[in-house]
């Protein structure tokens, strides 16, 4: 073999097809009928009910090769990995296999709580085919990685669940195999047995010979030789991992937002009163346009020659104006200012800032001036206003300078008396975000360009007197936190858990559910009205916040606002909807910028009454 | 259009990787079946038994043993209803295995011929129980084995691979349809009483014809003869029955790794 010769192919798929039954009652007729039937069926003979899942999949994976095939979920990801292991049945197309082949995936394999630890390591590495020669050394292996060597001969109904979370996917990743099948990337999690599992991912994937199925660009290893982009069973596009992987990113994002864009008209109902629907465009065409974009992610140097020009300049700059939300200015928008005001130093000449709800004290050291949008217009026109622009606009984010924006800066120029101020307005920061959650700017440059600081002023409590000692707390429901029973009962106990040991001040933002009539608390939890009824009612909240001793609040919004204030913050989420997954990394990065404050983000799921009775406890000592 | 092939080249699971694999799952479905019985696996054994012996006490008081001594006719029918238990465990065996394996097939890669060699690990355990009590009634009747009594032995196997031929063949088509495993219970009764196994063989008459079209006359009737009472002039049938059982499972092996995916597609996720 010479150089050139490429790798022998371990696993070889060609034009793959799987046809699924999307009626259940149905597809069981049909399985039977295919069960016994002689010889192979059709697929360009569809029956009633059925339709193509997967259609002409092929793939090549080498010795020393990993590739990784991205799609969102639903795309056939899983399918086709059960097709490669032999799980499930190709109707069309031929696999070729040289060699073990392993699927590695998570979940709870064959797993029975009257077995010992040590039993169930032997039967999870078994499936997943290690030879009787090597089986006691996986099995070793898995304890080892799982942490549960000192309870093998313990019977499974008898370990905390949370220990045995791991012992299914560590077995599959200790058999010996010449291809693997990875289901999703093992890793994330800070536990010590996450970390060791996400150890031995690593290695595994480093030595070569993986097909990698993944939602998320985030934790693909280093060496992807080639990368492709599945949706809804078909192959959109492939290439390199370093072209492919902020394609995808664009492609999850407009295709999320056609989503929201559309649940929205529903919600409206436009449907109803024959409003054509807005024409999603085909996911071709959107990895079309994000091929294009790829090439156009200059805008996060004009940002920062921008920003160098004005902040260099003799005029003074208009910093604002900020009209959007909360938890978008916390996360993005004051840690750009404070990274322009780091980066360039001082100013001699003005920095007005420019926001909503009496929050100077944000921008006190970042800014010589705070100008209030109360102070330019009525509130009521500075609400009404603001909803146009975010209807008009189809987004809260301030993208682009709107008329209002506009009139609100002449009305700064003209208070202040200056006409020739430059502007730096939040589209600057959104525009590049834009781009990140795009994927054709890498989420690198936000945490170079930008700065989380404390807020220097603590506001008093809500009295403005000498209070007792208080917690906050603030919930509302969204996408990546939706109305469910769990979610409810989420926060019940998190406000019963807090009024046991305190009294709960509750920072509703305008979405609040409630107290529970459940909580017999009396006097114990008193709720601060929301935004809207004063031009200081978001001050007032930001105070009742930094008061606090702890907070627990949704993720996102106004709860941004409590580790600024050093107040020790729990902020809770129901699912990676929307954005959740950039802001909890941004969130990430805040916390490690804020050592001297607790910042936990968690999973509504891994939360019950003990565990957040037990962080209270933990932070309130 | 392309043929659809799954083909696979070099190393491959081995078959002492199918036994341990079997062995481990026939302990999965053993610790959960007994798991909340204060006797655990005496019920193994109790069922079968207490099926038999009204059986035997019944068929002693009408006559079923022909010219037998009641002692003969319950060695007779007691062996011959436990080679019969190992055959329809046989068959059930890989089906309440498959049953509760359901969520790992669709979870992970989990060989489907595992199911029948965990299903043929359970009625070797229960054969143990039933060789036990075999020998008891061996000694309880003063019996002396015949010459040919290691052939009997020796055929074991074949009724083993003859149960797990029909088993195997069902164990897909009950993933889609509960329908096969509730109905092939209904079997048991048709295919016990319509071979001389708790009877001796009629000289004429219908039921002497039955018998003759019934495989399991050759299966189970003649080597339960070897054991208890020695050659008879229909041996060479039983190699021929055993020939067929063979080629039989060969097709059905085949056929369970073909359609065993497809079931498993049915299965609702």
């Amino acid at each position: 073999m010479t150089s050139a010769d490429p790798q022998p192919a371990l696993l070889e798929c060609d034009r793959v097809s799987k046809v699924f039954c999307a009626r259940f009652e149905q597809g069981r007729r049909y399985a039977l009928r295919d069960i016994l039937r002689i010889g192979s069926r059709r697929v360009d003979r569809l029956r009633a009910g059925e339709q193509l899942v997967i259609r002409s999949f092929s793939v090549v994976v080498r010795v020393g090769e990993n590739v990784v095939v991205l799609g969102m979920p639903g795309s056939g990801k899983t399918t086709i990995a059960k097709l490669l292991t032999g799980m499930l049945r190709p109707d069309d197309g031929r696999i070729r296999l040289r060699g073990r082949v392993g699927l590695i995936v998570g979940g709870r394999l064959g797993m029975n709580p009257f077995l010992t630890v040590w039993e169930y390591a032997q039967i999870a590495t078994s499936i997943h085919g290690a030879e009787p020669d090597v089986a006691d050394a996986c099995c070793e292996e898995v304890l080892e990685i799982t942490g549960l060597s000192d309870q093998r001969d313990i019977r499974l109904v008898d370990v905390p669940k949370s220990r045995l979370r791991y012992l299914s996917l560590a077995s599959a990743l200790v058999v010996p195999q010449d291809v693997r099948v990875f289901d999703g990337v093992p890793g994330g999690g800070d536990d010590p047995v996450a970390r060791r599992v996400g150890t031995r991912a690593r290695q595994t994937l480093e030595q070569g010979g993986n097909l990698i199925f993944s939602s998320t660009t985030a934790g693909l290893p280093p060496n992807v030789s080639h990368a492709m982009i599945l949706h809804d069973g078909e192959t959109l596009y492939e290439g390199s991992a370093e072209t492919v992987a902020p394609i995808y990113d664009h492609f999850v994002y407009r295709i999320r937002r056609a989503k929201r864009v559309e649940e929205r008209r529903r919600e409206r109902g436009a449907a109803i009163d024959g409003v054509p629907a807005v024409q999603m465009p085909s996911p071709a065409a959107l990895i079309k346009r994000a091929t294009r974009g790829l090439d156009r992610s200059k805008i996060a140097l004009l940002v920062e020659d921008r920003v160098a020009k004005a902040w260099r300049g003799d005029q003074p700059v208009i910093l604002g104006p900020y009209l959007s939300d909360v938890g978008l200015e916390l996360l993005y928008w004051r840690p750009f200012v404070a990274w322009m005001r780091d980066r360039f130093g001082p100013r001699s000449a003005p920095v007005v800032a420019v926001s909503r709800g009496r929050v100077g004290d944000w921008y006190a050291g970042l800014a010589s001036e705070y100008i209030d949008v109360c102070d330019l217009v009525p509130l009521d026109v500075f609400l009404r206003r603001n909803q146009e622009r975010i209807r008009d606009g189809g987004s809260g984010k301030q993208t682009v300078i709107t008329d209002f924006d506009r009139e609100l800066l002449d009305g700064v120029a003209q208070r202040l008396g200056m006409p020739d101020a430059a502007v730096l307005h939040p589209s600057l920061i959104f525009r590049v975000c834009s781009k990140i959650w795009h994927g054709t700017v890498p989420a690198s440059w936000l945490a170079e360009h930008a700065r989380y600081q404390p807020v220097a002023t603590l506001p008093a409590g809500p009295d403005d007197g000498d209070t007792e000692p208080y917690v906050a707390a603030s919930f509302w429901f969204n996408s990546a936190f939706p109305d469910s029973r769990r979610n409810r009962r989420l926060v019940h106990d998190a406000l019963s858990e807090l009024s046991r040991r305190l009294p709960v001040v509750v920072v509703d933002p305008g979405g609040f559910p409630g107290v529970p009539p459940s909580l017999d608390t009396g006097e114990r939890i008193r709720v601060v009205a929301p935004c809207g009824d004063t031009d200081d009612q978001l001050r007032e909240q930001a105070r009742a916040i930094a008061g606090a001793r702890a907070f627990i609040g949704t993720f996102g919004g106004i709860s941004m606002m409590a580790p600024f204030y050093n107040v020790p913050t729990l902020t809770v989420f129901g699912e990676e909807a929307g954005l959740f997954l950039q802001h909890a990394a941004v969130a990430r990065q805040i916390a490690g910028a804020l050592p001297d404050v607790r910042f936990d983000t968690m999973k509504a799921t891994d939360l019950d009454a003990a565990r957040l009775g037990a962080w209270i406890d933990q932070v309130l000592q | 259009m392309s043929p659809v092939a799954y083909q696979r080249s070099g190393a491959r699971p081995s078959f002492r990787h199918l036994v341990t694999l079997g062995r481990l799952l026939f302990l999965r479905d053993f610790r959960f079946r007994y798991r909340q019985a204060f006797l655990g696996y005496l019920w193994a054994v109790a069922r079968p038994l207490m099926a038999v012996l009204p059986l035997i006490l019944v068929g002693s008081a009408f006559g079923l043993g022909g010219d037998m001594s009641t002692a003969e006719y319950a060695l007779f029918a007691l062996s011959g209803f436990l080679m019969w238990q190992v055959f329809w465990d046989a068959v059930i065996a890989p089906q309440w295995i498959a049953r509760r394996l359901r969520r790992t097939f669709t979870e992970g890669p989990l060989r489907p011929e595992a199911v029948i060699a965990a299903g043929a690990g359970l009625v070797l355990f229960n054969t143990m129980f039933y060789s036990a009590i075999f020998i008891a009634a061996y000694v309880i009747t003063r019996t002396v084995p015949p010459a040919t009594f290691p052939l009997g032995l020796l055929a074991f196997p074949v009724i083993l691979l003859g149960g797990l031929t029909i088993g195997a063949f069902f164990v897909p088509l009950t993933f889609v349809y509960l329908d096969f495993r509730f109905g092939l219970p209904l079997l048991s009764p048709a295919l016990l009483w319509t071979a001389p196994i708790i009877y001796a063989a009629p000289d004429g008459g219908l039921l002497a014809v039955v018998n003759r079209w019934n495989p399991l006359t050759y299966l189970i009737n003649i080597p339960r003869q070897w054991l208890v009472q020695g050659a008879t002039d229909d041996d060479a049938l039983f190699l021929v029955c055993a020939s067929v059982f063979a080629v039989l499972f060969l097709l059905t092996l085949r056929f369970f790794r073909r359609a065993m995916p497809m079931a498993v597609q049915s299965l609702p996720h």
